[in-house]
Protein backbone atom coordinates (compact mmCIF):
# COMPACT_ATOMS: atom_id res chain seq x y z
CA UNK A 1 0.00 0.00 0.00
CA UNK A 2 1.13 3.63 -0.77
CA UNK A 3 1.98 5.52 2.43
CA UNK A 4 -0.43 9.26 1.11
CA UNK A 5 1.31 10.56 4.27
CA UNK A 6 4.77 10.49 3.73
CA UNK A 7 6.24 13.64 1.81
CA UNK A 8 8.22 13.62 -1.67
CA UNK A 9 8.83 17.47 -0.66
CA UNK A 10 11.32 18.85 1.83
CA UNK A 11 9.26 20.37 4.87
CA UNK A 12 9.75 24.03 5.15
CA UNK A 13 11.79 25.45 8.33
CA UNK A 14 9.60 26.27 11.39
CA UNK A 15 11.39 29.97 11.03
CA UNK A 16 11.66 31.88 7.95
CA UNK A 17 15.49 33.03 7.19
CA UNK A 18 16.15 36.80 9.67
CA UNK A 19 17.73 38.88 7.29
CA UNK A 20 20.69 40.67 8.90
CA UNK A 21 18.66 44.43 9.10
CA UNK A 22 15.40 42.52 10.79
CA UNK A 23 17.74 40.31 13.53
CA UNK A 24 20.19 44.06 13.91
CA UNK A 25 16.82 45.69 14.66
CA UNK A 26 15.13 42.80 17.07
CA UNK A 27 18.47 43.05 18.85
CA UNK A 28 18.43 46.98 19.33
CA UNK A 29 14.85 46.69 20.72
CA UNK A 30 15.21 43.81 23.04
CA UNK A 31 18.00 46.57 24.52
CA UNK A 32 15.92 49.65 24.31
CA UNK A 33 13.24 47.46 26.68
CA UNK A 34 15.89 46.36 28.91
CA UNK A 35 17.49 49.60 29.84
CA UNK A 36 14.21 51.48 30.11
CA UNK A 37 12.94 48.69 32.35
CA UNK A 38 16.53 49.11 34.10
CA UNK A 39 16.24 52.87 34.47
CA UNK A 40 12.56 53.04 35.61
CA UNK A 41 10.69 49.79 36.75
CA UNK A 42 10.31 49.56 40.20
CA UNK A 43 12.91 47.50 41.69
CA UNK A 44 12.32 44.93 44.10
CA UNK A 45 13.38 46.96 47.60
CA UNK A 46 11.53 49.71 46.47
CA UNK A 47 8.10 47.78 46.06
CA UNK A 48 8.78 46.55 49.20
CA UNK A 49 9.64 49.77 50.81
CA UNK A 50 6.41 51.59 48.72
CA UNK A 51 3.80 48.43 49.80
CA UNK A 52 5.21 49.07 53.25
CA UNK A 53 4.24 52.58 52.96
CA UNK A 54 1.10 51.61 51.19
CA UNK A 55 -0.44 49.98 53.79
CA UNK A 56 0.13 52.78 56.24
CA UNK A 57 -1.30 55.29 54.08
CA UNK A 58 -4.05 52.65 53.11
CA UNK A 59 -4.68 52.60 56.95
CA UNK A 60 -5.06 56.57 57.23
CA UNK A 61 -7.50 56.44 54.30
CA UNK A 62 -9.80 53.95 56.62
CA UNK A 63 -12.81 54.69 57.42
CA UNK A 64 -14.25 56.78 54.66
CA UNK A 65 -15.25 60.38 55.80
CA UNK A 66 -18.82 59.93 56.13
CA UNK A 67 -19.59 63.97 57.45
CA UNK A 68 -23.08 64.83 55.91
CA UNK A 69 -21.54 68.00 55.48
CA UNK A 70 -18.46 66.89 53.28
CA UNK A 71 -20.60 64.28 52.11
CA UNK A 72 -23.00 67.10 50.44
CA UNK A 73 -19.70 68.75 49.27
CA UNK A 74 -18.68 66.02 47.51
CA UNK A 75 -22.22 65.34 46.14
CA UNK A 76 -22.63 69.30 44.45
CA UNK A 77 -18.77 68.44 43.02
CA UNK A 78 -19.94 65.01 41.40
CA UNK A 79 -22.82 66.93 39.51
CA UNK A 80 -20.13 69.60 38.33
CA UNK A 81 -18.21 66.64 37.55
CA UNK A 82 -21.04 65.19 35.41
CA UNK A 83 -22.02 68.81 33.83
CA UNK A 84 -18.53 69.49 32.42
CA UNK A 85 -18.71 65.96 31.05
CA UNK A 86 -22.16 66.26 29.56
CA UNK A 87 -21.58 69.87 28.42
CA UNK A 88 -18.43 69.31 27.14
CA UNK A 89 -19.26 66.06 25.00
CA UNK A 90 -22.08 67.20 23.75
CA UNK A 91 -20.44 70.39 22.33
CA UNK A 92 -18.09 68.84 21.24
CA UNK A 93 -20.04 66.41 19.01
CA UNK A 94 -22.23 68.89 17.47
CA UNK A 95 -18.49 70.76 16.62
CA UNK A 96 -16.86 67.46 15.17
CA UNK A 97 -20.37 66.91 12.92
CA UNK A 98 -19.22 69.64 10.60
CA UNK A 99 -15.10 69.03 11.08
CA UNK A 100 -15.98 65.36 9.97
CA UNK A 101 -18.09 66.31 7.09
CA UNK A 102 -14.65 68.72 6.02
CA UNK A 103 -12.42 66.11 6.16
CA UNK A 104 -14.10 62.99 4.99
CA UNK A 105 -11.95 61.87 1.68
CA UNK A 106 -14.97 61.23 -0.88
CA UNK A 107 -17.44 63.29 1.18
CA UNK A 108 -15.99 66.43 1.75
CA UNK A 109 -17.11 69.56 -0.10
CA UNK A 110 -13.81 71.16 -0.45
CA UNK A 111 -11.62 67.93 -1.42
CA UNK A 112 -8.55 70.61 -1.03
CA UNK A 113 -9.06 71.84 2.27
CA UNK A 114 -9.54 67.87 3.94
CA UNK A 115 -6.06 67.70 5.28
CA UNK A 116 -6.05 70.86 7.13
CA UNK A 117 -9.45 69.71 9.20
CA UNK A 118 -7.74 66.26 9.28
CA UNK A 119 -4.25 67.75 10.88
CA UNK A 120 -6.31 70.09 13.14
CA UNK A 121 -8.27 66.87 14.89
CA UNK A 122 -4.92 65.18 14.82
CA UNK A 123 -3.89 68.24 17.22
CA UNK A 124 -6.50 68.18 19.25
CA UNK A 125 -5.93 64.36 19.43
CA UNK A 126 -2.66 63.93 20.25
CA UNK A 127 -2.24 66.62 22.91
CA UNK A 128 -3.01 65.47 26.41
CA UNK A 129 -5.97 66.53 28.06
CA UNK A 130 -4.32 67.12 31.22
CA UNK A 131 -2.10 70.03 28.93
CA UNK A 132 -5.09 71.18 27.33
CA UNK A 133 -6.86 71.81 30.68
CA UNK A 134 -3.38 73.75 31.83
CA UNK A 135 -3.47 76.15 28.69
CA UNK A 136 -7.35 76.89 29.22
CA UNK A 137 -6.54 77.26 33.28
CA UNK A 138 -3.90 79.87 31.84
CA UNK A 139 -6.17 81.55 29.91
CA UNK A 140 -9.95 81.52 31.21
CA UNK A 141 -9.35 80.50 34.97
CA UNK A 142 -9.45 78.23 37.70
CA UNK A 143 -12.83 76.30 37.21
CA UNK A 144 -15.50 74.37 35.58
CA UNK A 145 -15.74 76.46 32.39
CA UNK A 146 -11.73 75.37 31.63
CA UNK A 147 -12.46 71.43 32.47
CA UNK A 148 -15.60 72.39 29.79
CA UNK A 149 -13.52 73.67 26.98
CA UNK A 150 -10.75 70.58 27.78
CA UNK A 151 -13.17 68.34 26.94
CA UNK A 152 -14.82 70.18 24.07
CA UNK A 153 -11.15 70.24 22.39
CA UNK A 154 -10.81 65.85 23.79
CA UNK A 155 -14.20 65.10 21.93
CA UNK A 156 -13.59 66.63 18.79
CA UNK A 157 -9.97 65.13 18.66
CA UNK A 158 -12.04 61.72 19.04
CA UNK A 159 -15.22 62.22 17.50
CA UNK A 160 -13.83 64.36 14.79
CA UNK A 161 -11.83 61.19 12.85
CA UNK A 162 -14.33 58.41 13.85
CA UNK A 163 -17.31 60.64 12.52
CA UNK A 164 -15.18 61.19 9.36
CA UNK A 165 -13.85 57.23 8.73
CA UNK A 166 -17.91 56.21 9.32
CA UNK A 167 -19.13 58.94 7.16
CA UNK A 168 -15.90 57.33 4.66
CA UNK A 169 -17.81 54.21 5.18
CA UNK A 170 -20.95 55.23 4.01
CA UNK A 171 -22.56 53.20 1.48
CA UNK A 172 -21.54 54.98 -1.79
CA UNK A 173 -24.34 53.50 -4.14
CA UNK A 174 -27.15 55.56 -2.69
CA UNK A 175 -24.77 58.34 -2.65
CA UNK A 176 -24.18 57.64 -6.38
CA UNK A 177 -28.09 57.54 -6.81
CA UNK A 178 -28.83 60.68 -5.27
CA UNK A 179 -25.72 62.89 -7.15
CA UNK A 180 -27.77 61.17 -9.79
CA UNK A 181 -30.75 63.55 -9.64
CA UNK A 182 -28.92 66.62 -8.72
CA UNK A 183 -29.12 66.85 -4.98
CA UNK A 184 -26.42 68.86 -3.69
CA UNK A 185 -23.54 67.20 -1.33
CA UNK A 186 -25.22 68.77 1.74
CA UNK A 187 -28.41 67.14 0.89
CA UNK A 188 -26.15 63.74 0.60
CA UNK A 189 -24.68 63.96 3.63
CA UNK A 190 -27.96 64.94 5.85
CA UNK A 191 -29.57 62.23 3.63
CA UNK A 192 -27.55 59.23 2.72
CA UNK A 193 -24.80 59.07 4.65
CA UNK A 194 -25.45 60.34 8.35
CA UNK A 195 -28.21 57.87 8.62
CA UNK A 196 -26.09 55.05 7.05
CA UNK A 197 -23.15 56.32 9.52
CA UNK A 198 -25.29 56.67 12.30
CA UNK A 199 -25.06 53.34 14.50
CA UNK A 200 -21.04 54.08 14.15
CA UNK A 201 -21.68 57.89 14.73
CA UNK A 202 -23.66 57.09 18.11
CA UNK A 203 -21.69 54.65 19.39
CA UNK A 204 -18.49 56.99 18.99
CA UNK A 205 -20.45 59.27 21.04
CA UNK A 206 -21.62 57.05 23.76
CA UNK A 207 -17.66 56.06 24.10
CA UNK A 208 -16.63 60.25 23.67
CA UNK A 209 -19.27 60.26 26.65
CA UNK A 210 -17.80 57.73 28.90
CA UNK A 211 -14.17 58.40 28.03
CA UNK A 212 -15.39 62.43 29.15
CA UNK A 213 -16.56 61.20 32.72
CA UNK A 214 -13.26 59.56 33.47
CA UNK A 215 -11.24 62.20 32.07
CA UNK A 216 -13.32 65.08 34.23
CA UNK A 217 -12.57 63.80 37.13
CA UNK A 218 -8.91 63.94 36.51
CA UNK A 219 -8.75 67.59 34.96
CA UNK A 220 -9.22 68.98 38.92
CA UNK A 221 -6.47 68.11 39.56
CA UNK A 222 -4.78 71.05 37.12
CA UNK A 223 -7.79 73.05 38.87
CA UNK A 224 -10.26 72.69 36.22
CA UNK A 225 -12.83 71.86 38.43
CA UNK A 226 -14.99 69.11 39.38
CA UNK A 227 -14.44 66.46 42.06
CA UNK A 228 -10.54 65.88 40.82
CA UNK A 229 -9.92 69.87 42.74
CA UNK A 230 -11.66 68.06 46.04
CA UNK A 231 -9.27 65.15 45.88
CA UNK A 232 -6.00 67.04 44.86
CA UNK A 233 -7.05 69.43 48.37
CA UNK A 234 -7.65 66.29 50.37
CA UNK A 235 -3.77 64.99 49.01
CA UNK A 236 -2.40 68.14 50.28
CA UNK A 237 -3.40 68.58 53.53
CA UNK A 238 -3.07 65.31 54.35
CA UNK A 239 -6.95 64.49 54.70
CA UNK A 240 -6.36 60.78 53.44
CA UNK A 241 -10.27 59.73 55.29
CA UNK A 242 -11.25 62.73 52.60
CA UNK A 243 -9.67 61.14 50.13
CA UNK A 244 -10.91 57.54 50.12
CA UNK A 245 -14.59 58.64 50.76
CA UNK A 246 -13.53 60.93 46.60
CA UNK A 247 -11.99 58.08 45.23
CA UNK A 248 -15.32 55.66 46.32
CA UNK A 249 -17.29 58.00 44.43
CA UNK A 250 -15.65 58.71 41.53
CA UNK A 251 -15.18 54.72 41.28
CA UNK A 252 -19.32 54.25 42.04
CA UNK A 253 -19.87 57.42 39.38
CA UNK A 254 -17.82 55.79 36.62
CA UNK A 255 -19.29 52.48 37.10
CA UNK A 256 -22.41 53.50 36.54
CA UNK A 257 -21.70 55.47 34.05
CA UNK A 258 -20.38 52.45 32.26
CA UNK A 259 -23.15 49.95 33.17
CA UNK A 260 -25.60 52.88 31.77
CA UNK A 261 -23.61 53.32 28.39
CA UNK A 262 -23.19 49.67 27.67
CA UNK A 263 -27.18 49.06 28.14
CA UNK A 264 -27.60 51.94 25.88
CA UNK A 265 -25.51 50.56 22.96
CA UNK A 266 -27.35 46.80 23.58
CA UNK A 267 -30.62 48.74 23.15
CA UNK A 268 -29.02 50.70 20.25
CA UNK A 269 -27.19 47.52 18.31
CA UNK B 1 -53.50 41.71 -8.10
CA UNK B 2 -54.50 44.62 -9.79
CA UNK B 3 -53.43 44.34 -13.74
CA UNK B 4 -52.79 48.05 -14.12
CA UNK B 5 -51.30 50.88 -11.66
CA UNK B 6 -54.56 53.19 -12.19
CA UNK B 7 -55.83 50.36 -10.06
CA UNK B 8 -54.65 50.68 -7.21
CA UNK B 9 -55.54 52.49 -4.26
CA UNK B 10 -53.91 52.93 -0.65
CA UNK B 11 -55.94 51.74 2.33
CA UNK B 12 -58.36 55.21 3.07
CA UNK B 13 -56.45 57.23 0.37
CA UNK B 14 -58.77 56.15 -2.74
CA UNK B 15 -59.43 58.81 -4.32
CA UNK B 16 -56.25 60.89 -3.39
CA UNK B 17 -53.89 57.91 -4.61
CA UNK B 18 -55.42 57.74 -7.84
CA UNK B 19 -55.16 61.60 -8.26
CA UNK B 20 -51.68 61.23 -7.13
CA UNK B 21 -50.38 58.73 -9.20
CA UNK B 22 -52.13 60.64 -11.93
CA UNK B 23 -49.87 63.27 -11.02
CA UNK B 24 -47.29 61.21 -11.81
CA UNK B 25 -47.73 61.67 -15.29
CA UNK B 26 -45.22 63.96 -17.21
CA UNK B 27 -46.24 67.20 -18.44
CA UNK B 28 -47.11 67.11 -22.08
CA UNK B 29 -44.02 68.06 -24.82
CA UNK B 30 -43.31 70.48 -27.10
CA UNK B 31 -40.22 67.98 -28.49
CA UNK B 32 -41.51 65.56 -30.82
CA UNK B 33 -38.03 64.03 -30.52
CA UNK B 34 -37.07 63.16 -26.61
CA UNK B 35 -33.23 62.20 -27.58
CA UNK B 36 -31.32 62.95 -30.65
CA UNK B 37 -27.50 61.90 -30.80
CA UNK B 38 -25.58 63.38 -33.87
CA UNK B 39 -22.42 61.50 -34.67
CA UNK B 40 -21.76 60.81 -31.07
CA UNK B 41 -17.90 59.75 -30.44
CA UNK B 42 -16.50 59.08 -26.79
CA UNK B 43 -13.78 57.74 -25.98
CA UNK B 44 -11.07 56.83 -23.20
CA UNK B 45 -7.77 58.75 -22.98
CA UNK B 46 -6.90 58.61 -26.67
CA UNK B 47 -8.32 54.68 -27.01
CA UNK B 48 -10.42 53.41 -29.57
CA UNK B 49 -13.54 54.70 -29.28
CA UNK B 50 -16.21 53.40 -26.46
CA UNK B 51 -18.45 55.05 -28.94
CA UNK B 52 -18.38 55.75 -32.50
CA UNK B 53 -20.56 57.55 -34.46
CA UNK B 54 -23.74 56.90 -32.66
CA UNK B 55 -26.94 58.26 -34.76
CA UNK B 56 -30.28 57.50 -32.82
CA UNK B 57 -33.77 59.31 -32.09
CA UNK B 58 -35.70 58.53 -29.30
CA UNK B 59 -39.31 59.66 -29.87
CA UNK B 60 -41.73 60.58 -26.55
CA UNK B 61 -43.33 57.65 -25.04
CA UNK B 62 -40.93 54.74 -26.31
CA UNK B 63 -39.92 51.98 -24.23
CA UNK B 64 -36.22 51.30 -25.85
CA UNK B 65 -34.14 48.26 -24.40
CA UNK B 66 -30.37 49.15 -25.02
CA UNK B 67 -28.60 45.78 -25.76
CA UNK B 68 -24.84 44.72 -26.20
CA UNK B 69 -22.21 42.42 -24.64
CA UNK B 70 -19.83 43.59 -22.23
CA UNK B 71 -17.73 46.81 -23.48
CA UNK B 72 -20.43 47.33 -25.99
CA UNK B 73 -20.51 51.17 -24.64
CA UNK B 74 -24.07 50.73 -23.25
CA UNK B 75 -23.93 52.40 -19.70
CA UNK B 76 -21.19 55.03 -21.40
CA UNK B 77 -24.01 55.78 -23.85
CA UNK B 78 -26.83 56.15 -21.12
CA UNK B 79 -24.02 58.90 -19.21
CA UNK B 80 -23.19 60.31 -22.01
CA UNK B 81 -27.08 61.28 -23.38
CA UNK B 82 -27.56 62.62 -19.96
CA UNK B 83 -24.44 64.56 -19.19
CA UNK B 84 -22.55 62.91 -16.81
CA UNK B 85 -20.07 62.15 -19.45
CA UNK B 86 -18.27 64.18 -21.80
CA UNK B 87 -18.75 63.77 -25.39
CA UNK B 88 -15.39 64.11 -27.05
CA UNK B 89 -17.35 64.88 -30.94
CA UNK B 90 -20.80 65.39 -31.90
CA UNK B 91 -23.98 66.42 -30.31
CA UNK B 92 -26.83 65.35 -28.39
CA UNK B 93 -30.19 67.08 -27.89
CA UNK B 94 -32.34 65.73 -25.27
CA UNK B 95 -35.91 67.99 -24.08
CA UNK B 96 -35.19 70.71 -26.82
CA UNK B 97 -31.60 71.20 -24.67
CA UNK B 98 -28.48 70.60 -27.24
CA UNK B 99 -25.14 70.19 -25.94
CA UNK B 100 -21.77 69.33 -27.38
CA UNK B 101 -19.17 68.34 -24.83
CA UNK B 102 -21.19 68.79 -21.55
CA UNK B 103 -24.39 70.60 -20.73
CA UNK B 104 -24.09 73.63 -19.01
CA UNK B 105 -25.35 74.25 -15.27
CA UNK B 106 -28.39 75.41 -16.35
CA UNK B 107 -28.88 72.61 -19.16
CA UNK B 108 -27.66 69.93 -16.51
CA UNK B 109 -30.24 70.79 -13.86
CA UNK B 110 -33.40 70.73 -16.06
CA UNK B 111 -32.33 67.56 -17.55
CA UNK B 112 -31.88 66.13 -14.48
CA UNK B 113 -35.54 67.78 -13.14
CA UNK B 114 -36.78 65.27 -16.05
CA UNK B 115 -35.09 62.07 -15.82
CA UNK B 116 -35.78 59.44 -13.08
CA UNK B 117 -32.64 56.78 -12.52
CA UNK B 118 -32.58 53.14 -11.74
CA UNK B 119 -29.25 51.75 -11.30
CA UNK B 120 -28.59 48.04 -11.44
CA UNK B 121 -27.87 47.75 -7.78
CA UNK B 122 -30.96 49.59 -5.96
CA UNK B 123 -28.79 52.17 -4.41
CA UNK B 124 -31.30 52.68 -1.21
CA UNK B 125 -30.53 54.11 2.08
CA UNK B 126 -30.50 50.88 3.98
CA UNK B 127 -31.77 52.29 7.18
CA UNK B 128 -34.37 54.35 6.01
CA UNK B 129 -38.03 53.56 5.49
CA UNK B 130 -39.06 52.59 1.45
CA UNK B 131 -41.21 56.14 2.49
CA UNK B 132 -38.34 58.45 2.97
CA UNK B 133 -36.02 56.60 0.08
CA UNK B 134 -39.18 57.64 -1.73
CA UNK B 135 -39.46 61.02 -0.70
CA UNK B 136 -35.42 61.26 -1.56
CA UNK B 137 -35.96 61.16 -5.32
CA UNK B 138 -37.29 65.03 -5.16
CA UNK B 139 -33.76 65.88 -3.34
CA UNK B 140 -32.54 67.68 -6.65
CA UNK B 141 -35.80 70.21 -6.82
CA UNK B 142 -36.10 73.98 -5.31
CA UNK B 143 -36.29 73.76 -1.31
CA UNK B 144 -34.85 69.61 -1.80
CA UNK B 145 -33.72 69.70 1.67
CA UNK B 146 -36.90 68.88 2.79
CA UNK B 147 -36.90 65.68 1.12
CA UNK B 148 -34.15 64.28 3.83
CA UNK B 149 -37.11 62.52 5.33
CA UNK B 150 -40.25 61.82 4.87
CA UNK B 151 -41.35 63.44 8.26
CA UNK B 152 -40.32 66.66 7.21
CA UNK B 153 -41.26 66.40 3.48
CA UNK B 154 -43.99 68.88 2.73
CA UNK B 155 -47.65 66.91 2.47
CA UNK B 156 -47.47 67.00 -1.54
CA UNK B 157 -44.35 64.99 -1.66
CA UNK B 158 -45.49 62.46 0.48
CA UNK B 159 -48.64 62.10 -1.17
CA UNK B 160 -46.40 61.74 -4.37
CA UNK B 161 -44.26 59.16 -2.82
CA UNK B 162 -47.23 57.31 -1.43
CA UNK B 163 -49.02 57.30 -5.30
CA UNK B 164 -45.21 56.22 -6.54
CA UNK B 165 -45.23 53.45 -3.97
CA UNK B 166 -49.09 52.09 -4.66
CA UNK B 167 -47.88 52.10 -8.01
CA UNK B 168 -45.22 49.96 -8.14
CA UNK B 169 -47.14 47.76 -5.58
CA UNK B 170 -45.57 48.24 -2.41
CA UNK B 171 -48.11 50.73 -0.11
CA UNK B 172 -48.01 47.68 2.91
CA UNK B 173 -44.25 48.25 2.63
CA UNK B 174 -44.37 52.19 3.57
CA UNK B 175 -42.33 51.90 6.75
CA UNK B 176 -40.73 48.95 6.34
CA UNK B 177 -36.82 49.82 6.15
CA UNK B 178 -34.78 49.18 2.78
CA UNK B 179 -32.59 46.79 4.16
CA UNK B 180 -35.26 44.19 5.37
CA UNK B 181 -36.54 43.94 1.61
CA UNK B 182 -36.41 41.44 -0.60
CA UNK B 183 -33.96 42.16 -3.91
CA UNK B 184 -36.92 42.60 -5.99
CA UNK B 185 -38.84 45.17 -3.74
CA UNK B 186 -35.76 47.25 -3.19
CA UNK B 187 -35.49 47.40 -6.91
CA UNK B 188 -39.49 48.49 -7.32
CA UNK B 189 -38.87 51.24 -4.10
CA UNK B 190 -35.98 52.67 -6.56
CA UNK B 191 -37.84 52.33 -9.34
CA UNK B 192 -40.83 54.97 -7.01
CA UNK B 193 -37.98 56.90 -5.89
CA UNK B 194 -37.43 57.60 -10.11
CA UNK B 195 -41.11 58.03 -10.56
CA UNK B 196 -41.48 60.07 -7.87
CA UNK B 197 -40.87 63.61 -9.77
CA UNK B 198 -42.99 62.49 -12.48
CA UNK B 199 -39.91 62.48 -14.84
CA UNK B 200 -40.68 62.47 -18.63
CA UNK B 201 -38.14 60.01 -19.29
CA UNK B 202 -36.45 56.73 -17.02
CA UNK B 203 -33.38 55.53 -17.28
CA UNK B 204 -32.87 52.27 -16.15
CA UNK B 205 -29.10 50.77 -16.16
CA UNK B 206 -28.81 46.78 -16.02
CA UNK B 207 -32.59 46.99 -13.56
CA UNK B 208 -32.57 43.20 -13.21
CA UNK B 209 -29.48 42.05 -13.45
CA UNK B 210 -28.34 40.95 -10.04
CA UNK B 211 -32.31 39.72 -9.10
CA UNK B 212 -33.33 36.25 -9.71
CA UNK B 213 -35.21 35.92 -12.76
CA UNK B 214 -38.53 35.82 -10.98
CA UNK B 215 -37.59 39.33 -9.72
CA UNK B 216 -35.97 40.40 -12.32
CA UNK B 217 -39.49 39.82 -14.64
CA UNK B 218 -41.62 41.20 -11.91
CA UNK B 219 -39.25 44.49 -11.75
CA UNK B 220 -39.50 44.77 -15.67
CA UNK B 221 -43.27 44.08 -15.85
CA UNK B 222 -43.44 46.94 -12.89
CA UNK B 223 -41.38 49.34 -15.26
CA UNK B 224 -43.31 49.03 -18.66
CA UNK B 225 -46.62 49.28 -16.84
CA UNK B 226 -45.95 52.82 -15.20
CA UNK B 227 -44.05 53.63 -18.79
CA UNK B 228 -47.19 52.55 -20.65
CA UNK B 229 -49.64 53.91 -17.90
CA UNK B 230 -48.16 57.21 -17.59
CA UNK B 231 -46.87 57.89 -20.86
CA UNK B 232 -43.33 58.30 -19.30
CA UNK B 233 -40.69 57.54 -22.24
CA UNK B 234 -38.69 54.12 -20.89
CA UNK B 235 -34.92 53.62 -21.79
CA UNK B 236 -33.07 50.36 -20.11
CA UNK B 237 -29.76 48.64 -20.79
CA UNK B 238 -29.77 44.89 -20.66
CA UNK B 239 -27.87 41.59 -21.43
CA UNK B 240 -30.97 39.76 -21.31
CA UNK B 241 -32.36 39.16 -25.03
CA UNK B 242 -36.09 37.61 -23.61
CA UNK B 243 -36.36 40.88 -21.26
CA UNK B 244 -35.48 43.17 -24.45
CA UNK B 245 -38.20 41.40 -26.58
CA UNK B 246 -40.54 41.29 -24.12
CA UNK B 247 -40.78 44.09 -22.41
CA UNK B 248 -39.26 46.86 -24.74
CA UNK B 249 -40.75 48.16 -28.20
CA UNK B 250 -37.75 48.87 -29.77
CA UNK B 251 -34.51 47.48 -29.28
CA UNK B 252 -31.31 49.37 -30.17
CA UNK B 253 -28.21 47.29 -30.43
CA UNK B 254 -24.74 48.14 -29.92
CA UNK B 255 -21.69 46.23 -30.79
CA UNK B 256 -18.16 47.39 -30.70
CA UNK B 257 -19.37 50.82 -30.07
CA UNK B 258 -21.80 51.08 -32.87
CA UNK B 259 -25.28 50.63 -33.53
CA UNK B 260 -25.62 47.45 -34.80
CA UNK B 261 -29.08 46.87 -34.86
CA UNK B 262 -32.17 49.44 -34.25
CA UNK B 263 -35.62 47.62 -34.65
CA UNK B 264 -38.61 47.72 -33.69
CA UNK B 265 -39.33 44.01 -31.10
CA UNK B 266 -42.99 43.26 -33.85
CA UNK B 267 -40.00 42.77 -36.35
CA UNK B 268 -37.26 40.82 -34.29
CA UNK B 269 -36.77 37.00 -33.59
CA UNK B 270 -34.65 35.83 -31.13
CA UNK B 271 -31.97 34.70 -33.72
CA UNK B 272 -31.79 38.60 -34.73
CA UNK B 273 -29.99 39.39 -31.68
CA UNK B 274 -27.84 36.34 -31.35
CA UNK B 275 -24.91 38.56 -33.90
CA UNK B 276 -24.98 41.17 -31.27
CA UNK B 277 -23.55 38.83 -28.26
CA UNK B 278 -21.29 37.05 -30.88
CA UNK B 279 -17.40 37.89 -30.82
Amino acid sequence: MVDILSSRHGTPPRMAGVSALRFTLLVAVAAIVIVSIGDVAPSPERLLNGSERMVKLVSRMLPPETNPEFLWRITLRLIETFQIAIAGTMIGILISLPIAWMSARGITPVAMTAFLFKGLVSFFRTVPDLVWALVFVASVGLGAVAGTMTIIVDTIGFCGRFFAEAMEDADKEPQEALTAIGASRFSILCGAVIPDALPSMVNTGIFALEKSVRASVVLGLVGAGGIGQELKVAFDLFQYRNASTIIIAVFVVVLAMEWATDRLRARLA
Amino acid sequence: MPSSVTELDLPGTASRSSAVIESLRPPPTRVAALIETSGLVQRYAGASPVLDRIDLTVREGDTVALIGSNGAGKSTLLKTLVGINAIDEGSVSIFGERFERRPGPGQMAAIRRQIGFVFQHHGLVRRQTALTNVVQGMLGMPGGWRAWHQAIAPAEWRDRAMGALSAVRLADKVQSRADRLSGGQAQRVAIARALVRGPRLLIADEPAASLDPASGHDVMRTFVEIAESTGTTLVFTSHDMEHALSYARRVIALKAGRVFLDAETRDLRPHDLEPVFRG
